[in-house]
């Protein structure tokens, strides 16, 4: 019973942990969001920018968001020039806004995320036919080697004949003369 | 009269009364009533100082030789010898050589029994062993040149020492047979082809005698049983070269050199050891590599998309410092 009780003390201390954030984590928030609202003009730029790197976060099931760092990395790749240019010429609102409504802009900064998507599929399809091609030759090889080892030691060496202390099958230890 | 009846009866009773007991008490009898008469037992009759000769009689005529079992066992010539009331010729040495052959007698193993003591108590008697029926073997010298003409003979028999030369060289010449006595009577093959080569080797090489080419090449042909005995294949195959190579030269020390020799059985069965190991390990490997060629997409797929991500990181990086340049040039 004292157990039982001592459990779900745990189980309520971990639930109310688990909905607060520490102070670090706090902290980064607040600071995320001023410096957002300092830089509205980047910020809506990304934000629309980078829709298709949250589209992956939501989709990704690697489990190590993998999928969504690739895509995410080569997404804001193809918003880097708008964000420099966008910096380089005086940071307004206005021209954001402006390069927003370019679909010329939509496409490249989603180009980005689509070169990213290719990158992923492409490599990971590429390595897993390598890792497959490398583990056959492994298992070629330790075929090979157990070969070897039986040819040179007898049946005695895989394990499936009782050894006297010796080393030598139990049924052949004697022979009376 | 009717005391030494008695003496009689308590000599054999002190015995026990099991197997033999009624022969042994009619023998005791037989000793007491007439002391002066030859010991009696089981039909034979003999005087003590003729004992050796009648049990090496007996061995050359395949007689039955247990009754020489009990009459050593349970010391009936000295018995006979106490109960002698007139001095008799000094018998101490043959009462003596009796009582050591008593210690033998028990014993089934070669080197001992029945075999040991004939030679024990006959002092004289050339070795009886069947295969050296047509010579007279005095010593372990003659013995050696023996097997060397019955190397060549096509009915030789398969191992050399048998139980009669066992018990003559260990009661001859005890420092070339002793320390081998105890694989000379293991119950595994190849320690009892090894002791033969070790003992004639040793008999060689004590004496200073010559060559035995019949003689190694009889010991090398009896060897598969010791090849066998080498874990490793190919280390069977260059040990039984090195075998054919001294087999016909006649020294029995380089034979025991090639085929006996402790660091090879040592790094042998160590090495074997090492593969056993080795062998596990790779099963292990063979099947966690199995299991994982039955799921290709878990591990490929991850290890790609990881690689895929660093990929990108470092591409996305150059690109976007490659912009950055590009518009401070500008």
């Amino acid at each position: 019973m004292a157990k039982e009780k001592k459990v779900k003390a745990k189980k309520a201390k971990k639930g109310k942990g688990k909905g607060k954030m520490p102070w670090t984590g706090q902290l980064v928030m607040i600071s995320g969001i001023l410096l957002s609202l300092a830089f509205l003009q980047s910020t809506i730029l990304i934000v629309v920018g980078m829709l298709p790197t949250l589209a992956a976060a939501v989709v990704d099931r690697t489990g190590k968001g993998t999928l969504a760092i690739t895509i995410g990395a080569m997404n804001l790749a193809g918003c880097s020039p708008f964000l420099i240019q966008l910096w380089m010429n005086g940071h307004e609102l206005d021209m954001g806004v402006e390069m927003l409504s370019n679909p010329f802009t939509i496409i490249v900064m989603y180009s980005g995320a689509a070169i990213g998507y290719v990158i992923n599929w492409s490599l990971s399809g590429v390595v897993e036919a390598l890792m497959v091609k490398k583990y056959s030759k492994r298992l070629e090889d330790i075929s090979k080697r157990q070969e070897e080892l039986e040819k040179r030691w007898g049946k005695e060496v895989t394990g499936a004949v009782t050894l006297d202390p010796f080393g030598f099958p139990l049924e052949k230890a004697t022979k009376s003369a | 009269m009717e005391k030494r009846f008695e003496d009689a009866l308590s000599m054999a009773n002190a015995q026990g009364r099991g197997a033999g007991y009624w022969d042994r008490v009619m023998s005791y009898i037989a000793m007491v009533m007439y002391p002066q008469s030859p010991v009696r037992y089981k039909g034979m009759k003999f005087c003590a100082d003729g004992f050796s000769f009648v049990m090496a009689n007996a061995f050359v005529n395949k007689a039955d030789p247990q009754p020489f079992r009990d009459i050593i066992f349970y010391q009936f010539l000295s018995k006979w010898f106490d109960i002698q009331k007139d001095s008799v010729t000094d018998l101490t040495h043959i009462l003596k050589r009796v009582g050591d052959a008593k210690k033998a007698v028990n014993q089934n193993n070669m080197g001992y029994g029945l075999e040991r003591a004939l030679y024990v108590v006959s002092p004289d008697v050339p070795c009886l062993s069947e295969a050296l029926d047509s010579y007279y073997i005095t010593n372990p010298e003659t013995l050696m040149y023996a097997l060397e003409n019955i190397s060549k003979q096509p009915d030789r028999p398969e191992l050399i020492i048998d139980r009669h030369i066992a018990a003559f060289l260990s009661v001859r010449d005890s420092k070339s047979i002793d320390s081998f006595l105890v694989e000379l009577n293991s119950r595994d093959y190849f320690k009892r082809i090894l002791a033969n080569l070790r003992i004639l080797s040793t008999i060689q090489r004590r004496a200073g005698l010559g060559e035995f080419p019949g003689l190694t090449t009889w010991l090398a042909d009896i060897m598969g049983p010791v090849y066998d005995r080498y874990h490793d294949r190919s280390m069977r195959e260059k040990v039984q070269k090195s075998v054919e190579k001294v087999k016909g030269g006649g020294d029995l020390g380089l034979l025991a050199k090639a085929i006996d020799d402790d660091a090879v059985w040592k790094s042998d069965l160590g090495e074997f050891k090492q593969a056993i190991e080795e062998y596990k390990r790779l099963k292990k490997e063979a099947l966690s590599v199995q299991d994982k060629l039955k799921h290709p997409d878990r591990f490929g797929k991850e290890d790609g998309q990881e690689i895929a991500a660093v990929v990108s990181g470092v591409i996305s990086g150059i690109i976007i410092l490659a912009f950055a340049f590009i518009f401070m040039l500008k």
